[in-house]
């Protein structure tokens, strides 16, 4: 690998909004290496899309990307580019799928004419050629007879089918960072299974570094190379799949596991997390995690946590006292 | 076997028309609920699974008499619940409740949560005054919220939060059965689980018997004793959860398993990859509604001739397939 | 708050008996600080200057004179009440236990123009009920001496002027406030209720219920209304309860489009199953779980509706099928006007400036309501 392909540092977008400022993303990084597929973890509200979109600069007022937070792509700086610069990337460097796939595709419009337009917009080709992209293009998802498909609008495609265009369009300008917002949540299980098979081999295919945001953890236990967990708009912990899954560090990491229903057995009760997730507009002191986190001791309130340990950083202060670990934590809620 | 199930559901059919045009012609129908026979014995948990559109929440509805079915009979501890006069309905009512999916959807937004559940306590004349005052903050602590938290409006909480306060409404009026609609779906990981771990104690606690709608198949696995997966408005296959789990019988319940997300490696087998989509209930091919999208390798004529029915295959399985 | 103690309290008494709103301004509470000053110096001025005419309440012992009476005691006592009440401690605990209402208050303050329209309304109110106080003429006393008074411009005497009669057109633009907002009133609250009821019967029930009730609305709406109403006053005497209630009855079926839009949402709730699940009746499901989430609409629409009416009610009394002279309503002034437009403009306008006050502020209040009120619309 010669260097990620995408560099995020310190990225903080903030929500100026009337009753109050909303921390929505505070100080995430990360790299994205060349093929790679990151996954982003994290429960509903921690900062998953807006850190997608804020790579995408499409974050809407009140909303805004603080100062010092750099989003580099190659070595292009994104934070720095123009509105019509940033135009370009969109779609064409870096492309982006949504949740949900009837809302982001324009009804009135084929199927087809909504790619070519992608395309004919990014590469400066033909109307014709752009039609032949577009066709190509929803071969290479899967969908069955791709020239009939064009001029098929979003509604006479089935949810399956709609999130393949999706991906199509997504896909038609060869971008070099796919963001896949929880391209599957609202799919059902066997469709969910196909896309994700599709995903893992075209990006195999056309070697693209995909970034893959779910709130389900199995989904991108399988799917990503790299996974970070997110938490009230932080890195908490972030580490090889493998490890990450196998190894949590973090009490959040091992928490969410621990709470996650298994399919291999029948167990009397689920370990919970006690708590609730906290509010954007007023996050914790200290570790964002401690008010919820079984270990916690003084330092945890006052304290914030910075990423500790090298190959599979967590933002608690256990990494600098494991003794402090307690049996309670063990125990599980 | 000697003890008669707490409800029986017999050939259960609920046919929507399909309208089309300025005069509202019917033109066909949806055929959401077609030919559903279930048993659930009292204290159990049956979990109905199957994916989007299949016919869960319908069948849901239908055993509630919530909607009124096109065919077929469901007998509630030994009533036909069709019968039922007004009185008999407010019964039943009281006896049969159901938790939503939408922790949003569900609560009014303009009562407060304490006069919600007051509400169910007074049409059933179960308390009033003090003594419902006193429920109330028995209701809210039993599915582990504040007293105080009776005052406050529902936008004023959590999914999580919202989602007891919708449980604890199904309680109020200390029934036997409750429907479970997706009651988790919507909710975060940590949130599911506190809600799981409340369903669970709450069983044990009041003796309920559940019917738990979801397609989520971990969540079935850990709490269903007995597990009905449907696919296009049939049971495809029906038995105890160790079985349906470990052996699955029918090709869809197989496809099902191997499409579940797992965070082991290990115990993961060849995925199943269906192909084409799930059908649409207005649209069911005839035959086996399976038939389109079957892998089996010795599917044939008669799969897509005939329809399969809801079979004894031993060990406390049944299954709806020609190939087993 | 509890560290001023009494001593702070004593001494806000007394801020509050010198002039209401003096406290919520040294609290720095700045609109209901105004709006109490406001109010109290109004009252006070009333009282003041229309002494001579409060005192003729007692002899002359007309019913509008004791409606201004008890409105003058009223607001007084309600400047000096509120003076002393209004505002404290409320901030804190508004954030808590906030209801929807609460919520839709909070927001409706902070739209600027709504907030003037709700002022203008109030004032508009105080006004009407104050009349007799607020004017030494008669509105309909036509004197000897028509000549000389007749089509006298705007002047000390005459702030408005006067009419062909020789009538102050103030005092019977003051009167006539009375007819043309209370028209207003009762036939939007006639159509409102009638409205709401057939509206929630209708898409609740849906089927064969809403589709005959929905052909019946269909059928009223597009009867053209000014025909409708001008039958059904020509088979009557044109009076103001005629004209009450044909508006009420026209008006309802726009409502009941509005209300069964939103029940036909509503009812795909799940809290509306869930209510039919506990074994909920209709008629309670209709009035405690389906009527108070399609409030929304039904107050905006009442809102924009009491605007309209006015206008109507003008366009009536301008074909002479409303109040029947020389009972003053803002219409039939400006009928009384339009034959001297030139000469004696002042006739028409006034009364037409009235209007447009009237109805401006009525739909600065209704858009209020309505972003208020929509929690979409909420930052
Ligand atoms: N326009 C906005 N104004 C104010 N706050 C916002 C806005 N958009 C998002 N937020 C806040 O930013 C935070 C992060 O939102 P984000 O959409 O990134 O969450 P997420 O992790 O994607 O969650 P989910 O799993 O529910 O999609 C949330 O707490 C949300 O309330
Ligand atoms: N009132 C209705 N009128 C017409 N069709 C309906 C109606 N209710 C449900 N259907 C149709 O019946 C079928 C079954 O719907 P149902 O809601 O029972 O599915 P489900 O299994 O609960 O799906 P999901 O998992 O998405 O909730 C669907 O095709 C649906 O479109
Ligand atoms: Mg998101
Ligand atoms: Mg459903």
């Amino acid at each position: 690998m010669s260097g990620p392909i995408l560099q995020v540092e310190n990225l903080r977008t903030y929500f100026h909004t009337a009753d109050g400022l909303v921390r929505a993303v505070d100080g995430v990084s990360f790299n994205l290496g060349r093929g790679e597929t990151l996954g982003i973890v994290g429960e509903s509200g921690c900062g998953k899309s807006i850190t997608c979109l804020s790579i995408l600069r499409l974050v809407d007022p009140p909303g805004r990307i603080e100062p010092d937070s750099t989003i580099r792509l190659g070595d292009r700086e994104l934070t720095r580019l123009s509105e019509a610069a940033m135009r370009e990337v969109r779609g064409n460097a870096i492309s982006m799928i949504f949740q949900e796939p009837m809302t982001s595709l324009n009804p009135v419009w084929t199927i087809g004419g909504q790619i070519a337009e992608a395309v004919r917009l990014h590469r400066g080709v033909g109307r014709a050629e752009g039609r032949e992209r577009a066709a190509e293009m929803l071969g290479l998802v899967g969908l069955a007879n791709p020239q009939r498909r064009l001029d098929d609008y979003p509604h006479e495609l089935s949810g399956g089918m709609r999130q393949r265009a999706m991906i199509a369009m997504a896909l038609a300008c060869d971008p070099d960072v796919l963001l896949a917002d929880e391209p599957t949540t609202a799919l059902d299980v066997t469709i969910q299974a196909e896309i994700l098979d599709l995903l893992c081999e075209l990006q195999e295919r056309l070697g693209m570094a995909m970034i893959f945001v779910s709130h389900d953890l199995g989904v991108v236990a399988q799917i990503a190379d790299r996974v970070i967990v997110m938490y009230a708009g932080q890195v908490l912990e972030e580490g090889a799949t493998e490890g990450i899954f196998s190894r949590p560090r973090h009490p959040y990491t091992e928490g969410l596991l621990r709470s996650t229903p298994k399919l291999t057995a029948k167990l009397p009760r689920l370990a919970t997390i006690a708590g609730s997730v906290p509010s954007p507009k007023r996050w914790p002191a200290g570790c964002r995690f401690h008010p919820r986190c079984p270990h916690a001791w003084d330092r945890c309130r006052e304290d914030v946590p910075p990423l500790l340990a090298v190959d599979q950083p967590s933002r608690c202060w256990l990494e600098e006292e494991p003794q402090r670990r307690t049996r309670r934590g063990e125990a599980g809620g | 076997m000697s003890v008669p199930p707490l409800v029986e559901v017999s050939d259960l059919v609920k046919h929507f028309p399909i309208r089309k045009g300025v005069l509202g012609r019917t033109q066909g129908h949806v055929r959401a609920v077609d030919g559903v026979s279930l048993d659930i014995r009292r204290g159990e948990t049956v979990a109905l699974v199957g994916e989007s559109g299949c016919g869960k929440s319908t069948t849901a509805r239908l055993i509630l008499r919530l909607l009124e079915p096109t065919a077929g009979r469901v007998i509630f501890d030994g009533q036909d619940t069709l019968a039922l006069d007004r009185t008999g309905l407010m019964r039943f009512r009281r006896r049969a409740q159901i938790i939503f999916q939408d922790p949003f959807g569900s609560l009014n937004p303009r009562m407060t949560v304490g006069a919600v559940l007051r509400e169910a306590l007074h049409v059933h004349g179960i308390a009033r005054g003090e003594a419902a005052a006193r429920c109330v903050a028995e209701l809210l602590d039993a599915v582990g919220l504040h007293a105080d938290d009776a005052g406050r409006y529902p936008h004023e909480f959590s999914g999580g939060q919202r989602q007891r306060v919708g449980i604890a409404r199904a309680l109020a009026v200390e029934p036997e059965f409750i429907v479970a609609d997706e009651p988790v779906s919507a909710l975060d990981v940590s949130v599911q689980a506190q809600v799981l771990n409340l369903l669970a104690d709450l069983q044990q606690r009041f003796r309920l018997t559940y019917l738990f709608i979801t397609h989520d198949l971990s969540v079935v696995r850990h709490l269903a004793d007995r597990v009905a997966v449907m696919y296009l408005g049939r049971l495809v296959e029906l038995g105890d959860s160790d079985s349906v789990f470990g052996d699955p019988l029918h090709p869809y319940t197989r496809a099902l398993l191997s499409a579940v997300p797992v965070l082991e490696s290990e115990g993961r087998g060849q995925r199943i990859v269906l192909s084409g989509d799930v059908g649409h209930a207005a649209s069911a091919p005839p035959g086996c509604p399976f038939h389109p999208r079957c892998p089996h390798p010795e599917k044939d004529e008669t799969c897509r001739a005939v329809v399969p029915v809801l079979e004894e295959r031993g060990g406390g399985a049944q299954a709806a397939c020609h190939r087993i | 708050m509890s560290a001023s103690g009494g001593n702070g309290s004593r001494k806000r008494l007394s801020a509050a008996a010198l002039l209401p709103g003096l406290p919520q301004l040294l609290r720095g509470q700045r609109r209901a600080g105004l709006s109490l000053v406001a109010l109290a110096l109004s009252m006070l001025a009333v009282l003041v200057f229309g002494f001579d005419r409060v005192l003729a309440t007692f002899t002359v012992g007309r019913i509008d004179y004791w409606v201004a009476f008890l409105t003058l005691l009223a607001g007084l006592a309600a400047a000096w009440w509120l003076g002393v009440s209004w505002g404290r401690g409320s901030s804190e605990d508004s954030a808590a236990g906030a209801s929807q209402w609460a919520i839709a208050w909070r927001e409706f303050e902070k739209n600027r123009p709504a907030m003037l329209g709700l002022y203008l309304m109030v004032a508009l109110y105080l006004v009407t009920l104050l009349a007799p106080y607020l004017t030494s003429y008669e509105p309909s006393v036509i004197v000897d001496d028509i000549m000389r008074v007749r089509h006298l411009a705007p002047s000390q005497d005459h702030l408005m002027g006067t009419d062909k009669y020789g009538r102050d057109v103030y005092t019977r633009i003051l009167y006539g406030a009375r007819i043309s907002l209370s028209i207003g009133f009762i036939a939007v609250g006639i159509s409102i209720a009638l409205g709401t009821l057939v509206g929630a019967v209708s898409g609740y029930f849906g089927g064969v219920v809403d589709a005959v009730l929905m052909r019946f609305v269909d059928t009223l709406i597009s009867f053209p209304r000014l025909v409708l109403l001008i039958t059904v006053i020509a088979l009557f005497q044109p009076s103001i309860l005629v004209v009450v209630v044909v508006l009420g009855l026209t008006l309802w079926p726009s409502t009941a489009r509005i209300v069964r839009g939103e029940v036909l949402s509503l009812r795909e709730r799940e809290f509306i199953e869930a209510a039919r699940a506990l074994g909920l009746g209709s008629p309670r499901i209709i009035l405690r779980h389906i009527i108070p989430n399609v409030l929304g609409p039904v107050i905006v629409a009442a809102t924009l509706g009491l605007g309209n009416i006015i206008l109507i009610e003008a366009g009536l009394s301008f074909l002479g099928l409303s109040a029947p002279p020389p009972t003053p309503s803002w219409g039939n002034i400006i009928t009384d006007g339009r034959e001297y437009l030139v000469e004696a403009w002042w006739v028409s306008t006034f009364p037409g400036l009235a209007i447009v006050f009237t109805v401006v502020s009525f739909n600065l209040i209704g858009d209020g309501l309505r972003d208020a009120l929509d929690p979409r619309l909420r930052v």
